[in-house]
């Protein structure tokens, strides 16, 4: 049973996703043309990787799961799944906004703060679900990989987290341990795509 | 996003999809909690299915629903819901679709 949201929105909101990315990738090419100024190009980036959280954020809701692969109460982790989203777009608004209006000196390590604070917000709530009872690690996990396109954001919404870590380590302590942190990011999305084919060969 | 607007303009259809915050439902659980006839529920069932608002699934005999909305959506439902939007009345029960007619039980 396919239950992935095929609706317009989805595909407007994929779409979406692939310009964001593009955009970042030619105004990366712009800069090393020296075709825009530095400011512009960190506020431009930064605005994209904001609005990409917006958009997946607002789009996780819609990814709706089969019925047979909730559990028998799914009301604790459904909220659970409207709440972390609603964290995420506000994160990206924030970031949005800090990208766009805040003095060039702070925008990096404060838009970098924000988006790890919905990050970890979006997480604790997760955390507060299991641990008070609402819903078993296996229920939450099953919430977040349990269909392709979720599996597709969640991986997506990964790669934004160690942007965010990066932007701000980078603002603290320089560029070499911005270098240093790529290590950790691939070695958790491989974790991450590990998780991924080992859910849907066993579904196979 | 017409649609969405549209759907979210009736207090009934408002109130299932709050109903369905809590998990999926059937549809005759769902009819249950209304004084409407099936019909005009099927009818509302189809647009809020035709906005993206729900999805359904069929169970046997019977159909089930399932919220499928973003948060700028949820947002809109919130905002319908403190200002009482009512814009258009509900399509009568000949604009049900057929399948609702034979498997929503």
């Amino acid at each position: 049973m396919t239950l992935e949201s095929e609706t317009h929105g989805s595909r407007i909101s994929t779409a979406l996703i692939v310009i964001l990315v593009i955009a970042v990738l030619a105004i990366a090419a712009a800069t090393e043309f020296d075709l825009i100024a530095r400011e512009y190009a960190k506020r431009g980036v930064g605005g994209a990787m904001a609005l990409l959280l917006l958009v997946l954020g607002n789009q996780m809701p819609k990814l709706v799961l089969p019925v047979a692969a909730r559990q028998a109460n799914p009301g604790p982790v459904l909220a659970a799944e409207r709440f972390s989203a609603t964290i995420l777009v506000i994160a990206g608004l924030a970031a949005l906004a800090v990208w766009i209006w805040w003095p060039a000196a702070q925008m990096m390590p404060l838009a970098g703060a924000i988006v790890l604070a919905g990050f970890g917000l979006a997480m604790a709530n997760w955390a507060r679900v299991i641990l008070t009872g609402g819903a078993s690690a296996a229920e939450a996990s099953t919430s977040l990989l349990a269909s392709q396109p979720r599996m597709t954001a969640l991986m997506l919404l990964h790669a934004l987290f160690w942007v965010a870590v990066i932007f701000l380590a980078d603002s603290i302590w320089g560029d070499a341990v911005s270098r240093w942190l790529t290590l950790p990011f691939i070695l958790l999305n491989g974790g991450v795509a590990y998780l991924y084919s080992r859910r849907f060969k066993r579904q196979d | 996003m017409n649609n969405a607007f549209k759907a979210l303009s009736d207090p009934t259809r408002r109130r299932v999809l709050e109903l369905l915050k809590q998990g999926p439902l059937s549809a005759g659980e769902l009819a249950d909690q209304f004084k409407v006839s099936k019909s005009t529920m099927s009818a509302h069932f189809a647009i809020l299915r035709e906005a993206g608002l729900v999805v359904s699934e069929k169970h046997g005999k019977s159909v089930v629903y399932q919220l499928q909305i973003s948060v700028l959506e949820d947002a809109l439902l919130g905002f319908a819901k403190l200002f009482g939007w009512e814009m258009s009345a509900i399509p009568q029960a000949a604009t049900a679709p057929d399948e609702d007619k034979e498997t929503e039980t």
